[in-house]
């Protein structure tokens, strides 16, 4: 409800016999001016019950020695991902990324990047 | 592999084959040479070369993580070798090239290799293909092969992705919000499907482009190019 249908009821109500007040009216419109953001986007984590990703935590290691091989110097990512489950105890995903790894991820996500800009720009 | 190692001699060093070298500097396999090896070499005098080429082949095959059972086997019955020398054979080549490939090839050298595999009275022909193996062209491939085997924490192997736009919900008639769905699939064998909300996915984004660039200043810095 934008601004001018918001006036619209608002008027509607006030003119409704038992209806609303003028000042009753100009609270409500400020109220929702203020919270309506607020609102919805409570409603909208309503409307979600999947898993979702809650945090995210990483770091950088350079490993240098393992059993069979006496001199390496690669790093690797380790990102620990934290899903929260509705209503239970939240699960931590870890994953190990090396550069390639990276890469390919971070493409995938440009990816989704555009799509999601193509989607709210249309809108 | 114990009752092998029991029957072999505690290690020896030929008199006449010790260069000048050799006499302060240890073998490349360590100062005491594991049993197995020491018995591979023995088993390898009377063995043809066609048969250890094709041993040496599997053994390759084994180190890159294929499944070399059949293959072994194979050579085995085409050249009517015991399973107990088969087993000799193998596990001495195996543990013989392992420990070489280890080693950066920057710091055992190939005269080094070649001449510590002399010692052991292994053939010269054989040192050659040994050689082949440890510094020719699929010692890159043999050190990818090999780095996989190290511990490791679970790596994404497939990555599904989806947009969502619900459109109208049973708490709000017109959502129209973005959101992600992602699934994971993990080389655990595990699956997670979970959602992300756009400004979270932000964050992802943004942290996954960091780590890259920390990884490229890490090795930019290289802080540890030791050589020897």
């Amino acid at each position: 409800m934008d601004s001018n249908q918001l006036e619209a009821f608002l008027t509607a109500q006030t003119r409704k016999p038992g209806g609303i007040t003028t000042d009753h009216a100009t609270v409500i419109a400020k109220f929702w001016k203020n919270q309506r953001a607020k609102i919805h986007e409570s409603l909208i984590n309503q409307s979600k019950w999947e898993n979702s990703l809650k945090n995210i935590s990483w770091r950088v290691d350079l490993k240098t020695q393992s059993r069979h091989i006496d001199q390496m110097n690669s790093p690797v990512a380790i990102v620990e991902m934290e899903l929260e489950k509705n209503g239970q105890e939240s699960e931590l995903l870890t994953v190990e990324f090396d550069e390639i790894e990276l890469n390919e991820m971070l493409k995938k996500l440009s990816e989704i990047e555009d799509s999601i800009i193509s989607l709210t720009q249309a809108s | 592999m114990a009752a092998v190692g029991k029957a072999v001699s505690p290690p020896f060093l030929p008199p006449g084959l010790a260069g000048e070298s050799s006499a302060n500097r240890a073998s490349f396999l360590g100062p005491r040479i594991p049993p197995q090896v020491e018995a591979m070499a023995k088993g390898l005098q009377e063995l043809e070369k066609e048969v250890f080429r094709k041993l040496l082949k599997a053994t390759v095959g084994a180190l890159e993580g294929k499944e070399c059972q059949a293959s072994v086997k194979t050579v085995a019955e085409s050249a009517n070798l015991s399973d107990e020398r088969l087993a000799v054979l193998v596990s001495g080549m195996y543990t013989l090239l392992r420990e070489a490939l280890r080693l950066p090839a920057s710091s055992l050298k190939q005269e080094v290799f070649k001449e510590d595999l002399k010692l052991l009275r292994i053939p010269e022909e054989f040192i050659a293909d040994f050689a082949t193996v440890v510094f020719g062209s699929r010692r890159p491939l043999l050190e990818t092969a090999l780095q996989k085997q190290g511990n490791r924490l679970p790596r994404i192997e497939d990555f599904k992705w989806r947009v969502d736009v619900a459109i109208s919900t049973s708490s709000l008639a017109r959502a129209l919000q973005p959101s992600i769905l992602m699934q994971l699939k993990l080389s655990d064998g595990s699956a997670h499907r979970f959602e992300v909300p756009v400004a979270k996915f932000q964050e992802l984004r943004y942290n996954i482009a960091l780590i890259l660039k920390e990884m490229n200043d890490i090795e930019k810095r290289s802080i540890l190019k030791i050589q020897d």
